[in-house]
């Protein structure tokens, strides 16, 4: 939408489009940072920023992976701090640094304007479009359960993205957990642990992998959370919108002035 | 004939129902029951219940603590699934309960201010329909079908 000649809309509230419905809403900018700081990347997905956040989150894997600041992190954790030292490779943890805290600061920074562009894009109230039908997909606006899109991301994350219809977000996040899972060896290590082999379950852990995990099973069911939740206030508004053109100039006789 | 209901997708069914058998338009009116406080959009943003404000608190110390809990696990007796799981779930309910206990404090004590709880089942749109006293009955058979929260006829004065 680049126009904004008379008539046109300046800002518009949200889109919806074959990826799912985008849009602008009110953020907690110190929630936004603290996402970021989980995870970098995660702020800028708050924001409805996909295509940076995805670059984001994978320059941390890559970087992370390369600087081995997981292991280092699960040294310093257990009061092995030679050890951490040792482990970091100082090509690639500066970067990794520098990058974490821009993305954290990036991100704070444009939770601030984007709030004041909620405002002013309230304001304008612009007529927000409901439903979508392409070739290959269907998206629309509906009331959604915020506890369901959680539950859908605590069992495998990306499905409570699938559940909000962000179709391209659900299939990346499904395939690194699936990734984690494998490199982690999570599952197999659950399955000693179940028999009781808690020590041999532990060997078998690989931290690197294991610790990007938390972060994302969190970020996922947040993100769902909240994510249906702002749907539903879309929808709202935009039944609100279509009510008072519908049904705006009604003539119904409620008192009669008689007497 | 006047239905409250929730604002869902039967009730845009209900209405084009009513507008489908020939009940115009202008007789039906649609009335938000968002009171006066937003002019232009109807509900406010930074609004949530108290519930939904606390386990977003709740997940985000969740998360955090799940990467100390999982990373001090390695050497712990129990490991690290046990110990991030334990931190984790630890962490959620603490600061779930911390957050709404608070927030709940607060809100109690913005005299004035105080919002009702929000249940599902508060009304949010009022609808008057103007009809023949001869439809009324199908009128409300048809809101009620579609999940009207309560339906009232007024007699014609």
């Amino acid at each position: 939408m680049t126009g904004t000649a008379a008539g046109q809309p300046r800002r518009l509230k949200s889109k919806i489009s074959s990826s799912g419905v985008t849009y602008i809403e009110w953020r907690n900018p110190f929630m936004v940072a603290w996402w970021s700081a989980a995870f970098p990347g995660f702020g800028h997905y708050l924001l409805g920023q996909y295509l940076r956040a995805t670059f984001l989150t994978l320059a941390e894997v890559l970087m992370n992976t390369l600087a081995r600041v997981n292991e280092a992190l699960v040294y310093s954790c257990s009061g092995n701090f030679r050890l951490a030292a040792e482990i970091v490779d100082p090509r690639w943890a500066y970067g990794y640094m520098l990058v974490y805290l821009l993305a954290m600061w990036d991100s704070y920074r444009s939770a601030l304007q984007n709030n004041k562009l909620v405002q002013l894009a309230e304001l304008e109230n612009t007529r927000i479009s409901p439903f979508f039908i392409g070739k290959s997909e269907i998206h629309y606006l509906e009331k959604k359960s915020p506890l369901k899109a959680a539950i859908f991301s605590f069992g495998f994350p990306g499905m409570g993205q699938m559940y909000n219809h962000r179709i391209g977000l659900a299939a990346y996040a499904m395939t690194w957990w699936f990734i984690y899972i494998s490199l982690s060896n999570f599952y197999i290590a659950a399955l000693e642990l179940v028999y009781g082999n808690i020590a041999y379950s532990t060997q078998l852990l690989r931290p690197h992998w294991l610790l990007f995990m938390p972060s994302v099973i969190g970020g996922s069911i947040y993100h769902a959370f909240i994510t249906s939740l702002e749907h539903n206030r879309l929808f709202r508004i935009e039944q609100v919108q279509y009510f008072r053109e519908r049904y705006g100039r009604p003539t119904l006789k409620l008192f009669s002035k008689t007497g | 004939m006047i239905g409250t209901f929730i604002q869902n997708t039967e009730l845009e069914l209900a209405l084009s129902v009513l507008e489908h058998h020939g009940v115009p338009a202008e007789h039906i009116a649609v009335v938000p029951m968002h009171g006066r406080e937003m002019t232009q959009a109807s509900v406010s943003a930074k609004t949530g219940t108290v519930n939904e404000k606390a386990f977003e608190i709740g997940i985000a110390c969740a998360t955090a603590l799940g990467v100390v809990g999982t990373s001090v696990g390695f050497t712990l007796e129990l490991g690290p699934l046990m110990w991030g799981v334990i931190f984790s779930f630890g962490g959620m309910l603490a600061a779930f309960l911390i957050a709404r206990t608070v927030m709940g404090r607060r809100q109690r004590s913005m005299i004035g201010r105080v919002r009702r709880k929000r249940s599902n089942a508060q009304p949010e749109i009022t609808v008057l329909v103007q009809c023949e006293s001869e439809r009324a009955e199908w009128v409300s058979q048809m809101m009620l079908k579609y999940n009207a929260l309560s339906v009232g006829e007024m007699e014609e004065a």
